[in-house]
């Protein structure tokens, strides 16, 4: 493989093909989202929408991800991620203390499930295999992990009896690592080749367990190189377990949990494992079968400047790794971050003679706002700031003029008290995003909102920071200026954004209905944001239904002969599952509880919406499962819709 | 497993494969040459290329048309448009005209999922065929793959040759095998899929040697055969795989002399700034030829595994991002390499939910037929 050209375009862990470049490449800010307490013992599930990083994560700690981090640790770009992993205790001064075994649970499992056999049997082939792979993974990474070449190295390997005897059919203990792997190799051959043969399937004598025998059999304390035990502690890192059917998954999960073993279990696994009922339960526990998952975008949702600051260094750490870019030294030199350079005064000046020309017009006949407009007359600041406070203005006036309810006093004249009161950031957000799409001003550029766009996703913000750091380096070859102008950044965002939704339907099951659900979310959103008086300021990016609509969603018998429900239920599991929109449960407002359904960070680029999560409209059910079918168009009558 | 390749019988170095005007005149010959008997099999799709085939043969067959078995395929909810379920119907009474009073039709269903929405289409098209003795009743099946998805006809035709071999290995009497495909490049690239699966898995039969953990050191090769517009196809597959080395294979020769290059710049994102593909690694081959491609991918994945073999072997993955006709190529690499028990070798596959066809769609097709198995390989 070649040194890669854009460091961003690798976006997955299995892209970067040395460990050195890997660990290089790992922000050490990323292992924040796992928990240090029983961090060795316990059961972790793992769970994000695909590009979370969780793989990343698991690679951290395999036998060549440790060794090399060990023989780097002075190396200045590794040095804290090692101070870390010290911490965590999965290396000391003398090298790794952990073995780290990684499992792919591909789909060669799941046919198990189909087989003409009674459910034990099933289950016994389903642990007879991934008995024999959990122990082949686990003598080949102690090998690994001792310098010893594969398998050679296995005849110095012994296996001590599990208390209480092995339990494992076909192999007696104590044993060499030769004997087991034989054991092991001899059945995994025996059922993979009967499971995928050319003719029909014969299943007369294929091997099976009764439980995950090999938990107790890869013990630390089990298993000994040259006399000595293999390493403090044993975890067992079991990636992609989303492709396993629903019950060999919670058949392990359960198993895992219940074997309370002291090796330690990490079962990854991506939300569209869950079936439409977890899905639109996850993040409420209730009825799980372990309490401690590890969600990763909630965890960042909980967090979210903590994510932006961190999507910054992993950006730094990607410029610094591309060659002959030295002269960008960061991510932030990419991109010009506001619309203050002098080639904008004149859009400004002009901007500020219109919209206060517009003002001027509204309320000429009224004398009660003059002082508003005298005090906006007299703003200082950058011409950016000025046009930006008098777009304020025209909201607050519009709110003003707009308000149902009239006071007793009023034609009294609003003063600058009144004002100050009404203005704040929120209103002046919303006053940006007006002029943006007025005047064509570009409003998704510079870093901050360039790494809110990552909705809480390292691989999608990889995706938009490689468009950005793809044209700054290009730039610095034709010796132009490396950071984007704003008006650049937002056609690239614009154009990423595009290309996302337009593959919406080729890339996610139900995808062309769910498209048409997400352009009806979208567009309701866009106009409730952009009526003239901004409700809801800076703008609602989503729309939210009661919790005890959502609890209905799942109720069987409420979705009986329900065909547009249960559709629904399954077009928004879709949706979350991907990542298309982020929900929050359990929201107060108007003292109920809502389910908030927020757009993708990058679908508002689409429809030109704030990027602020957790201001909504709420729809009733009915009108989301109409959405399904028939988009949203703005009403006339805006009173009788709200 | 290394080391023995060189002993691998290369099962299709002549083979027979007609097109176009030949196609009519195969048949005619083949029909009159004496009594025949022939189990036509062919899918039940919306594909305008469905009836092309049947058309032909059913004219030349002159009686010998035995049974027609359709392959109904229950692809679950929301799968197929109203105007595609449309299409299907159309083209099936078209077919059902077409053998009226040819022989027996009969028709079997394939469920693509399970309940809980697993995949299962692959399997249960292998299981179309459960034993020998269905098919040794025939002098001939043709098998006309131009309304079948790939995880039908791959396993389906992978049985039907292990079904013959094995009917050949007991010195009883064992059917010729054909494919036949109207072949249209420029309308597979048309026919988009919708809904493609999260991810990808291998086809059955092809699976079970390459995920082995035994062997889970071994570095993989994949060698994906790439066609328009199945860049996140190529994506979700390179997620399975995770291939130490990509060996794309790109159209050349081709209908249009550009295609290849076309397809470099599609994929470019992902070959050359993702997996920092070596150039040197594209493979060329024939659009037109299925046997072409057969041999240049046999030959890259015996070199691999003769290279990788001095340092403990490799695992190769195939991929048909392609043609139907191409794909096959794909297929007899597969089978044969897997039958002979000579390398690790899986065919790497996505399925999608639905298509999606513009109306606008002029099809250009033309008859295609592989002869694969039986009297003319002696």
């Amino acid at each position: 493989m070649r040194e890669p050209r854009n460091p961003f375009r690798l976006r997955r862990s299995e892209s970067i093909d040395t460990e050195t470049a890997f660990l290089t490449l790992f922000e050490p800010g990323i292992l924040e989202v796992v928990s240090t307490e029983g961090f060795w013992e316990t059961v972790h599930i793992l769970r994000s929408a695909a590009g979370g990083g969780k793989t990343s994560l698991i690679r951290l700690f395999t036998p060549n991800t440790l060794l090399t981090l060990c023989a780097k640790r002075t190396d200045e770009r590794i040095k804290e991620l090692y101070q870390r992993m010290k911490d965590l205790g999965a290396v000391n001064d003398v090298g790794p203390v952990v073995l780290g075994v990684m499992l792919m649970c591909g789909p060669g499992y799941s046919m198990m499930h189909d087989l003409e056999l009674d459910q034990t049997r099933k289950d016994r082939l389903f642990f007879g295999l991934l008995n024999a792979r959990i122990v082949l993974a686990v003598l080949r990474g102690a090998l690994l992990l001792k310098g010893l070449e594969y398998p050679d190295g296995l005849d110095r390997v012994q296996i001590n009896p599990i208390p209480g005897g092995s339990g494992i059919v076909g192999l007696t203990l104590p044993c060499s690592g030769k004997v087991l792997h034989d054991w092991a190799e001899q059945r995994e051959a025996k059922l993979c080749s009967s499971l995928d043969s050319l003719g029909p399937l014969n299943v007369d004598s294929l091997p099976g367990d009764e439980s995950l025998l090999s938990l107790s059999l890869i013990r630390p304390e089990n298993i000994l190189v040259d006399g000595k035990p293999v390493a403090e502690r044993v975890v067992l890192m079991m990636d992609d377990i989303h492709k396993l059917t629903g019950r060999q998954r919670s058949l392990l999960v359960q198993t895992v949990i219940d074997a309370r073993s002291p090796v330690g279990v990490w079962i990854a696994e991506r939300f569209e494992a869950l079936s439409t009922q977890e899905m639109l339960s996850s993040g409420a526990h209730q009825g799980r079968d372990y309490e401690h998952a590890i969600e990763i975008e909630s965890y960042w949702r909980q967090k979210p400047d903590r994510f932006e600051k961190l999507a910054m260094k992993v950006a730094d750490r990607r410029v610094q790794a591309a060659p002959d870019t030295e002269e960008i030294g960061s991510f932030k030199s990419c991109l010009q971050d506001a619309l203050d350079a002098p080639e904008w005064n004149d859009t400004f000046i002009s901007i500020i003679e219109v919209v206060s020309n517009r003002i001027g017009e509204r309320v000429k006949s009224q004398p009660r706002f003059q002082e508003w407009i005298a005090l906006r007359d007299k703003t200082t600041g950058t011409l950016r700031e000025r046009a930006v406070a008098w777009r304020s203005l025209e909201i607050l006036i519009e709110r003003e003029l707009g308000r149902k309810q009239k006071s007793l006093f009023e034609a009294e004249p609003l003063d600058e008290d009144d004002l100050s009161q009404r203005d704040d950031s929120s209103v002046n957000n919303a006053a940006e995003l007006f002029l943006a799409r007025e005047f064509d001003l570009p409003y998704y550029y510079g870093p901050e909102r360039i790494a809110r766009l990552a909705s809480l996703n390292i691989q999608q913000f990889l995706g938009l920071a490689g468009e950005v750091f793809e044209e700054s380096a290009a730039a610095l070859l034709l010796r132009k200026p490396t950071a984007l102008p704003p008006r650049r950044q937002h056609a690239l965002m614009k154009k990423v954004a595009k290309a996302v939704w337009e593959d919406i339907p080729k890339r996610v099951r139900h995808g062309r209905e769910l498209r048409r659900f997400l352009e009806s979310v979208g567009k309701f959103a866009h106009w409730y944001t952009y009526r003239p008086t901004a409700p809801n300021d800076p703008g609602v990016s989503g729309t939210a239904i009661r919790m005890s609509e959502r609890a209905l969603l799942v109720d069987d018998a409420y979705r009986k002969n329900k065909e547009d429900v249960c559709r629904f239920a399954d077009i928004l599991a879709s949706a979350l599952a991907h990542n298309l929109l982020v929900a929050q449960l359990d929201y107060n407002c108007k003292k109920e509880k809502w389910m908030v359904l927020n757009l993708n960070r990058l679908l508002c680029v689409h429809f030109d919406l704030p990027l602020n999560y957790g201001l909504y409209k709420e729809r009733p059910l009915p009108t989301l499962c109409q959405w399904m079918t028939r988009s949203f168009t703005a009403p006339t009558n805006e009173d009788a819709l709200l | 497993m290394t080391a023995v390749l060189e002993n691998v019988h290369m099962r299709w170095r002549n083979y027979i494969l007609v097109r176009d005007g030949e196609f009519s005149s195969f048949w005619k010959a083949h029909f009159a040459e004496r009594t025949r008997s022939v189990l036509f099999v062919c899918g039940k799709g919306f594909d305008p290329r469905t009836c092309i085939a049947l058309r032909t043969i059913a004219e030349l067959a002159n009686g010998a048309l035995t049974e027609t078995m359709a392959l109904v395929f229950d692809e679950s909810e929301g799968t197929l448009t109203q105007d595609l379920r449309e299409k299907a119907a159309s083209n099936w009474k078209e077919m059902e005209g077409l053998i009226v009073g040819k022989g027996l039709s009969t028709s079997h269903k394939i469920t693509f999922r399970t309940a809980d929405g697993r995949r299962v289409g692959a399997r249960n098209a292998a299981d179309v065929f459960k034993e020998e003795a269905r098919i040794s009743t025939f002098s001939d099946i043709i098998v006309d793959i131009s309304a079948m998805p790939r995880s039908v006809y791959f396993p389906l035709i992978a049985r039907l040759i292990y079904f013959y071999d094995e009917l050949k290995r007991k010195q009883k009497p064992a059917p010729n095998i054909y494919v036949v495909v109207a072949e249209d490049p420029v309308l597979d690239c048309q026919i988009r899929e919708e809904g493609i699966d999260e991810t990808a898995s291998f086809l059955h039969p092809f699976e079970g040697e390459f995920n082995r953990e035994a062997t889970g050191q071994q570095p993989k090769v994949w060698i994906p055969v790439l066609g328009e517009g199945r860049t996140t196809q190529f994506d979700r597959i390179y997620d399975l795989v995770k291939p130490d080395e990509v060996c794309p294979v790109l159209p050349s020769p081709s209908r249009n002399p550009r295609r290849g290059d076309d397809i470099v710049m599609e994929y470019r994102d992902l070959l050359f700034d993702q997996l920092r593909l070596d150039p040197r690694n594209i493979i060329y081959s024939s659009e037109y030829n299925p046997f072409e491609v057969y041999r240049q991918i046999r030959k890259a994945a015996i070199q691999y595994h003769d290279v990788l073999g001095l340092i403990g072997g490799c695992k190769i993955a195939l991929s048909a991002l392609c043609s139907k006709l191409m794909s096959l190529g794909v297929l007899l690499v597969g089978y044969e390499l897997k039958a002979a028990n000579s390398l690790q070798i899986g065919i790497a596959h996505i399925e999608c939910q639905g298509y999606d066809m513009p109306d606008s769609v002029v099809p250009n097709p033309q008859p295609v037929g592989l002869w694969l198995a039986g009297e003319c390989y002696g």
